[in-house]
């Protein structure tokens, strides 16, 4: 698992994959946290982590598009695939390493904290379960974006079904029917809704088991569709 | 050592092998022949685990490749088609890596391990280039280096002198002569030729089925050709009278 870390660590930074990444997404919050912070005059990072959610679904599957697809393409797959390594410990690695960026972009939105803190007025305890949300959001999205990587091995048509998965579930909860037991199925499967009670403060158990359950199930499938191909 | 019992697989109706066996003894060198399209590289990546087989078993030193393809895998090392290169990596990264990707625990330190690889493939002069940058020659030869890393017992070779100038494919085939007795071989190519210079036992397969199977001594390269000829050219099939 360690070397597959490695490999793809050095991959996202010896390409601009990973700067690509981390620096679009630092452009594009530091303009809506000077906006929440300057001009509407909010000193807290709460209002900034919602926008940062959707920036990041346009941006994360720029990180998970190529994770599975282009080991295919590349033929590469033959290599890791013939190697006495278990094939979890591949999905393990990969999943890790596109993590591991997606954190280094969160901890690039440290800085607000501090300029909020010095002009603003921040609350450490909703700050810090803000956090936990979005990381825990992050951590949901990378394994549903490593999942479709996992099915084809057009990189395109990975970060394209990515966009669809990831921004219907996060606006899955604008539909209603009025039918009160589907609506409540709607809403269970929102990404989005369930980041609520951590953006006000509360770090809600049935949350952090949402978001842990439904990551742990994708990066299940991930591996059951790589092994997939070993079986009779 | 390699044991492959009536392997098969199908795509849809297509068989593409159908019941192949053959046994490889230890520190022999098996050429695989046939033609583009026979089966070669598919029976080679049921062997390797890559794939799984429709029907049939692969044993390596008594290992099956499919209920303990851990154990199995560590003896193996595989030289696929197209060669598995992380293109944005330099040799030195990239021999690194595949040594740590498979966990090798040798009795000589790991720069030593590679250093000595690097050598026998003729590559040490490009250690530190990126190997998006060179030639199919080389990015052959790296792709042979990593079937190597680890000292496994059993190199399964496809096709590895593919895309070489005349020079290279002969220093290829003298590099596999030396692998001879320390590793057990499986390599296989659509070059009569070759299979005279390298091997010990010639399989010759095609549209999936073992067409004959012959050992070097018995190796004639006229009686070949025509063999070749007859499936190659017109397509058709072996009678008794043509081995």
């Amino acid at each position: 698992m360690k070397a597959i870390y490695k490999r793809e660590m050095l991959s996202y930074f010896t390409t601009m994959t990973g700067y690509v990444f981390i620096g679009v997404f630092m452009f594009l919050s530091s303009i809506f946290f000077s906006q929440i912070m300057f001009v509407n005059r909010v000193g807290s990072v709460n209002g900034i982590l919602p926008m940062c959610m959707v920036i990041l679904m346009l941006l994360l599957p720029i990180i998970t598009m190529r994770l599975f697809a282009e080991e295919k393409t590349e033929k590469t797959d033959q290599l890791l695939l013939t190697v006495p390594v278990k094939v979890s410990e591949i999905i393990m690695g990969k999943y890790f390493a596109a993590f591991s960026v997606f954190l280094i972009s969160t901890m690039a939105t440290l800085p607000y904290v501090f300029v909020a803190a010095i002009w603003g007025d921040i609350a450490i305890g909703e700050t810090f379960a803000s956090y936990s949300g979005y990381i825990l959001f992050g951590a949901l999205l990378t394994a549903i974006g490593l999942f479709i990587s996992c099915l084809t091995e057009n990189q395109v048509v990975a970060a394209v079904v990515t966009y669809g998965v990831t921004l219907l579930l996060f606006f899955l909860s604008i539909l209603n029917t009025g039918i009160g037991i589907v609506d409540y199925i709607i809403s269970f499967f929102s990404i989005a809704e369930w980041n609520n009670s951590f953006s006000m403060g509360v770090i809600a158990p049935s949350g952090v088991i949402y978001y842990l359950s439904f990551t742990f199930l994708f990066l299940l499938l991930s591996m059951r569709k790589i092994e997939s191909r070993r079986w009779r | 050592m390699i044991e492959v019992k009536e392997l098969c697989k199908s795509y849809g109706d297509k068989k593409a092998v159908n019941s192949v066996s053959f046994n490889v003894n230890k520190g022999e060198i098996l050429g695989l022949l046939g033609p583009n399209g026979a089966g070669k590289s598919t029976t080679m990546n049921m062997i390797t685990g890559y794939i799984s087989m429709s029907a049939g078993s692969v044993k390596v030193n008594g290992i099956d490749v499919l209920e303990n393809p851990i154990e199995a895998k560590k003896m193996i090392g595989y030289l696929p088609e197209q060669p598995p290169l992380y293109k944005d990596m330099t040799v030195k990264e990239y021999l690194n890596f595949v040594y740590e990707l498979k966990k090798v625990k040798l009795n000589v330190p790991k720069k030593e391990h590679i250093d000595h690889v690097m050598d026998t493939v003729s590559i040490l002069d490009v250690k530190n280039r990126k190997i998006k940058n060179l030639s199919k020659g080389y990015k052959q030869r790296v792709g042979f280096a990593q079937a190597l890393i680890g000292k496994p017992e059993v190199l399964i070779l496809d096709e590895p002198t593919v895309g070489l100038d005349p020079n290279q494919i002969m220093e290829i085939r003298e590099v596999i002569r030396g692998l001879k007795g320390e590793h057990t071989i499986i390599f296989s190519t659509h070059i009569l030729s070759e299979v005279c210079a390298v091997c010990d036992r010639v399989v010759i397969i095609n549209d999936g089925i073992i067409a004959c199977e012959k050992a070097k001594e018995e190796i004639d390269l006229e009686e070949l050709e025509k063999i070749f000829y007859t499936l190659n050219v017109k397509g058709g099939k072996l009678n008794e009278g043509d081995i």
